[in-house]
């Protein structure tokens, strides 16, 4: 089991995802508390790579042993990137969500709407 | 919620808590699919302490069972363990049971945690004339389930060590599938059933209510390398029996089903001829008439998990609902038990709507999983 954790450096949303800039790109993947709530992970429906999401949108498909769930793009912007390693195991999103259980890389486009997630701090004050 | 007794100990193991027919119980304890394999493979320990038992004893017990359930007990021998089903006038299914025979005026009825209040009022109503006395036995015993390829040798080593014996001195690997036995636990005193509902090896224990708490502690204390016993969740215990294909009150089976419309070879536990018994003329009625409906399983071939309530098709025909879907660890895809209207339906590929997705899904003969340790 993966210990509690919510790394410094990342910016938060409120539907528990967690975002990662590195430059001008954005990695996305789901928190240790958004995995814990949802169970083990067995499949991902992830987005075809050239597809722009909009902030708010749904991002993927999860399904879980407890449940069928919806991950969304916390900014908007291009699927330049996702992590196929995923269907063949699901499990690292549950094993290491904000390692290998990242799910998209997106090309930012509005790098502005990064303001309006929460850091680390605050987003472990909001659960 | 109720709590079981086990409920302090859940909460300090830090299950994931979920309310199950009324009470508060351990969902998982950190991973349902770890919790499953784990069972599969090794052995693990379920609270079922929220279960009914029901005592019948009396002159008249066998009578009264004879009455009450679909199945012919009068063959039964003191120490078996019999599946069977209660049934109302119309043959729909008040539950499913494990009948326990502990001697010629004595049984206990296992009965599911949600129906068993209407089980047992249904029971006092129906056999208030007949000499015997009927009584709630959970609140004074609790129930664990001891599961996994191996538990028999997990068992066999404890008693090596001395804390574990079969009263009547014989060895627990002479215990077949549906027996029971007095045992002592760390000596306390219980009794122990070759049954479970997992699909392997197993047994199912009944201390009292006072030590149920410590036999628990005492046996996950005792787990080691060669015998890594864990605790295992109500996830778990359900992904083991879809796998089994084995039927969930309130799912393959409720008070809206006729025993016939279940399928899975219920209407074999039926004893037609053993005298009159609740629901025999409406179910000879329907057996005439032949069934409506049939349980069938499906794989699930693409990606995605129906959940009860599914919608099944044929070519483009509703043909029926899912009544339990889940991920089959074990097999790495989904699976579901699905209700079928029976006659005539039209030919062609099976799907399986999730949401606004049309899954593919291949009919199978149930088990979904075929090497289960139960009857080793």
């Amino acid at each position: 089991m993966v210990e509690e954790s919510y790394p410094d450096g990342l910016k938060y949303s409120e539907k528990h995802e967690w975002v990662k800039v590195e430059d001008e790109a954005a990695v996305i993947g789901i928190s240790f508390h958004a995995q814990k709530e949802m169970g083990d992970v067995v499949f991902l429906e992830l987005p075809e790579v050239g597809k722009t999401i909009a902030a708010g949108e749904p991002l993927c498909d999860i399904e879980s042993v407890k449940a069928a769930e919806q991950v969304y793009c916390p900014v908007s912007g291009e699927v330049t990137a996702v992590n196929d390693a995923l269907g063949e195991h699901p499990e690292k999103v549950n094993g290491d969500p904000y390692g290998e259980g990242w799910m998209v890389r997106l090309k930012l486009s509005d790098p502005a709407e990064l303001d309006k997630l929460m850091d680390a701090a605050a987003y472990k004050a909001s659960l | 919620m109720k709590q079981t007794l086990l409920y302090d100990e859940h909460i300090k193991a830090k299950a994931q808590m979920v309310e199950f027919s009324g009470w508060g119980m351990p969902l998982h304890y950190g991973s349902m699919l770890e919790e499953h394999k784990h069972t599969r493979q090794q052995l693990s320990l379920f609270d079922t302490c929220h279960m009914g038992q029901i005592s019948l004893k009396g002159k008249d017990a066998l009578a009264a069972l004879q009455r009450l359930v679909v199945t012919d007990m009068a063959n039964m021998e003191a120490g078996r363990c019999r599946y069977t089903i209660l049934c109302d006038q119309r043959g729909c299914v008040i539950d499913d049971l494990v009948v326990y025979k502990l001697g010629e005026d004595e049984f206990i009825l296992m009965a599911n945690a949600g129906p068993v209040a209407g089980d047992f009022a249904w029971l006092q109503e129906k056999v208030g004339e007949m000499e015997i006395s009927l009584e709630r036995r959970d609140g004074e015993y609790g129930k664990l389930d001891l599961q996994g390829p191996k538990s028999r040798d997990f068992l066999l080593r404890l008693a090596a060590e001395g804390g574990f014996k079969l009263v009547d001195g014989m060895s627990i690997d002479q215990m077949k599938w549906y027996r029971f036995a007095y045992c002592e636990l760390f000596a306390v005193p219980m009794i122990i059933s070759r049954t479970g509902y997992t699909g392997e090896m197993g047994f199912e224990l009944y201390p009292p209510a006072a030590d149920t708490v410590r036999v628990w502690r005492e046996l996950l204390a005792v787990a080691n390398d060669e015998f890594p016993l864990r605790p295992a969740g109500l996830g778990a215990r359900d992904s083991l029996r879809l796998e089994m294909g084995y039927p969930l009150y309130g799912h393959e089976h409720s008070r809206q089903t006729t025993l016939l419309d279940v399928g899975f070879g219920y209407g074999k536990k039926v004893s037609y001829d053993k005298g009159d018994f609740f629901g025999r003329e409406s179910l000879l009625a329907q057996k005439e008439a032949g069934p409506k409906k049939c349980l069938v399983g499906f794989v699930v071939l693409d990606r995605g998990i129906p959940r009860a309530g599914a919608t099944v098709y044929r070519a483009d025909q509703e043909v029926g609902r899912v009544t339990s879907g889940g991920f089959a660890p074990s097999l790495g895809r989904a699976v579901v038990l699905a209700s079928l209207r029976c006659g005539e339906v039209p030919e062609g590929e099976f799907f399986i709507k999730v949401r606004d997705k049309r899954l593919k899904a291949e009919l199978v003969e149930l088990p979904f999983y075929k090497q289960g340790s139960v009857r080793a």
